[in-house]
């Protein structure tokens, strides 16, 4: 037996494995605090942002659009059970493959909106920074000639 | 304003009077009560301290069965809590060094975010056990070679983040978070939950801390309270500016809690070198071009022709570093290869040694970031260039405006301007008016040292002490 210290520090560290190997498992923020209130999520109010701002906000958004037009389901189906599991997922899969037809004829009808939607956002979107750089040149002229006019004033200074 | 904005989140509480626990059944009774709120910090930091004082006072044979029993109760905290408890009886109990982990996405690349991360790292790496986060390789011999700074005692640890490691994302753009409904960044929550103290220096409020201390450190609010928002939730808001400060409160609607202005250590090289006619600018030339160097071109063109004699022998260099292919550059680079007699110099990605004599040769030091800006994040939120600059007796002339108006104090450190036309005038003043730039110079030079390496490393491990006595009460450790 070490010095009370020593066996403290074991102990200690033996709980912080069991505790860690908890931590491994948990598989959510929620699950690993025990708490519920962790989403962090908050509304943006549009009003609020500066052009700079709501340029970003626009691309980061359409962007995001952009990558989900296709809404048909992907992946692997996946069981965590160990005995059911392969059970499971052969009939997930047997009833994906009978319902893909009907479903895919739905969701292709909502791709090509989705496509079509993001397609118009980005016109516009163009159009807008087209239009924003027209006018940010416009100033420029603008600013440029004024100081023009000023220099050739008498030097007050 | 600012009276009634909250602090991002309530700071432990100091060390409490509460009941001593007289024996096992009463501190698991104590354990067991917390479940239901294990985030009540007030509670966990008294029964944090009275376990680390309890457990102290067994004799070795009950210290076995004592913690066996205690586990169990833990189990019922939750994971993280457990284990942010076990962590802090550690520290407590004396049984080993504080861990702090400072996090930025950005380690592997050069900037002055970075080199506030890595200068609190070298700050504290003799008292903590420091551990540089990142998501993408990086090595400590760059941030030597970038900094001067020697982070050998620190420990560095990356942690992928598999939405941005499908082959889409050259770099983590944080853009791309908040409009998933999944928070990419939340391996590195789960990172800082293994550390007593976490430091966030990468300005990315989607990472929830998770670690008993957590601080966050902003350079500035680029974006608004949005999807996965957690800077509220951690201990300390340490900010760079007063300017940054500001929209702090504008955008996020808190309080921030500390003020600590960059460290600045751009000391002249050994050996009188002689200032020469030249105007300096150091800047990164960045794609968007928000540093300006077209327009300073511009003016010193300008002034070149309305003032031909004057400016006789005066040359104009733009330093800074760039990436490989920049349209933005390559736009300055054509215009001043269509007029081969304008003396501008483009001096990019070059060495700190060259940087260092640049500095001390240059006169004048022009900085335009902020010009004719609406958007605030486009105005510099410090400005370390300006202040390496000044401890270099260089004489800065900056858009007044950011941060760059708590550096210089007009007419006795430098000139702030408002537009081309000012900053052209003030410049020909300083050309003209040789004791005035001198006496600038000699200002200029006084006021960089309270921007200094030194400053700032005693301000953090101020900061730090502070945490301690409240996170682990040295009598009790």
């Amino acid at each position: 037996m070490g010095t009370p210290a020593e066996i403290l520090k074991q102990e200690l560290a033996e709980i912080k494995e069991l505790i860690r190997q908890q931590k491994e498992k948990a598989a959510t923020l929620e699950e690993l605090t025990g708490r519920g209130d962790l989403t962090g999520d908050y509304r943006v109010n549009f009003w609020e942002l500066s052009p700079a701002e709501l340029d970003r906000e626009m691309g980061a958004r359409l962007s995001a659009m952009n990558e989900d037009i296709d809404i048909r389901p992907r992946g692997d189906i996946t069981s965590h059970r160990r005995i059911l599991g392969p059970l499971i997922v052969a009939f997930k899969k047997l009833l994906r493959r009978l319902t893909a037809p009907y479903i895919n004829l739905i969701l292709d009808r909502q791709r090509r909106f989705n496509e079509d939607l993001v397609n118009f956002h980005l016109a516009t979107f163009i159009r807008l920074r087209q239009t924003d750089e027209r006018l940010r040149a416009f100033q420029e002229e603008l600013r440029a000639l004024r100081e023009k006019v000023g220099e050739n004033l008498p030097d007050e200074r | 304003m600012s009276d009634s904005l909250p602090a991002p989140h309530s700071p432990p509480l100091p060390e409490t009077k509460g009941v001593q626990f007289r024996n096992l059944d009463e501190l698991l009774a104590y354990a067991d009560s917390m479940r239901s709120a294990p985030a009540d910090i007030a509670r966990l930091n008294e029964f944090a301290l009275q376990a680390a004082d309890y457990l102290r006072s067994l004799p070795s044979e009950n210290i076995g069965p004592a913690m066996k029993r205690l586990a169990v109760s833990l189990r019922r905290w939750g994971p993280q809590p457990a284990y942010n408890l076990l962590l802090r009886l550690e520290v407590l109990l004396g049984l080993r060094r504080p861990s702090v982990a400072i996090y930025d996405h950005t380690f592997q690349v050069i900037g002055g975010g970075q080199k506030y991360g890595c200068t609190i790292a070298h700050s504290l790496q003799d008292d903590f056990a420091v551990t540089l986060i990142a998501n993408r390789p990086f090595s400590l011999e760059d941030q030597k070679r970038w900094y001067g700074l020697d982070l050998s005692r620190c420990g560095t640890k990356v942690v992928p983040l598999p939405f941005y490691e499908d082959g889409r994302w050259p770099a983590i753009d944080p853009e791309a978070a908040f409009t998933r409904p999944e928070n990419p960044f939340v391996p590195i929550s789960r990172e800082s939950g293994n550390y007593d103290i976490f430091v966030n220096n990468s300005m990315l409020e989607m990472v929830c801390p998770l670690a008993n201390v957590s601080l966050f450190v902003c350079h500035f609010p680029e974006r608004r309270r949005s999807a996965h928002f957690y800077a509220d939730r951690y201990d300390h808001l340490v900010h760079n500016s007063l300017y940054t400060a500001e929209w702090i409160r504008r955008k996020w609607k808190i309080e921030p809690t500390r003020h600590i202005y960059p460290p600045v250590d751009m000391e002249p090289p050994p050996g009188a070198v002689a200032k020469a006619k030249v105007i300096l600018s150091v800047a990164r030339f960045e794609v968007g071009g928000t540093k300006q160097q077209g327009r300073m071109v511009e003016a010193f063109r300008r002034l070149r022709q309305s003032h031909a004699a004057e400016l006789n022998g005066w040359k104009l260099v733009l330093a800074g570093g760039s990436i490989a292919r920049n349209p933005y550059l390559e736009k300055i680079t054509e215009i001043l290869a269509v007029e081969p007699d304008l003396p501008v110099e483009l001096k990019v990605n070059i060495s700190a040694d060259e940087l260092r004599r640049l500095y001390a040769q240059a006169t004048i030091f022009w900085h335009f970031c902020g010009l004719y800006q609406e958007d605030p994040a486009q105005v510099e939120h410090f400005g370390m260039t300006i202040v390496e600059a000044m401890q270099n007796g260089c004489i800065p002339l900056v858009f007044d405006g950011g941060g760059q108006r708590e550096i210089v104090v007009p007419g006795i450190s430098g000139f702030r301007f408002r537009d081309l036309g000012e900053v052209q005038a003030l410049t020909l003043r300083l050309i003209r008016q040789g004791e005035l730039a001198a006496a600038l110079a000699a200002r200029a030079r006084e006021r960089g040292q309270r921007f200094t390496r030194e400053r700032f490393v005693a301000e953090v491990r101020t900061l730090f002490a502070e945490i301690m006595s409240a996170y682990a009460p040295a009598a009790r450790s």
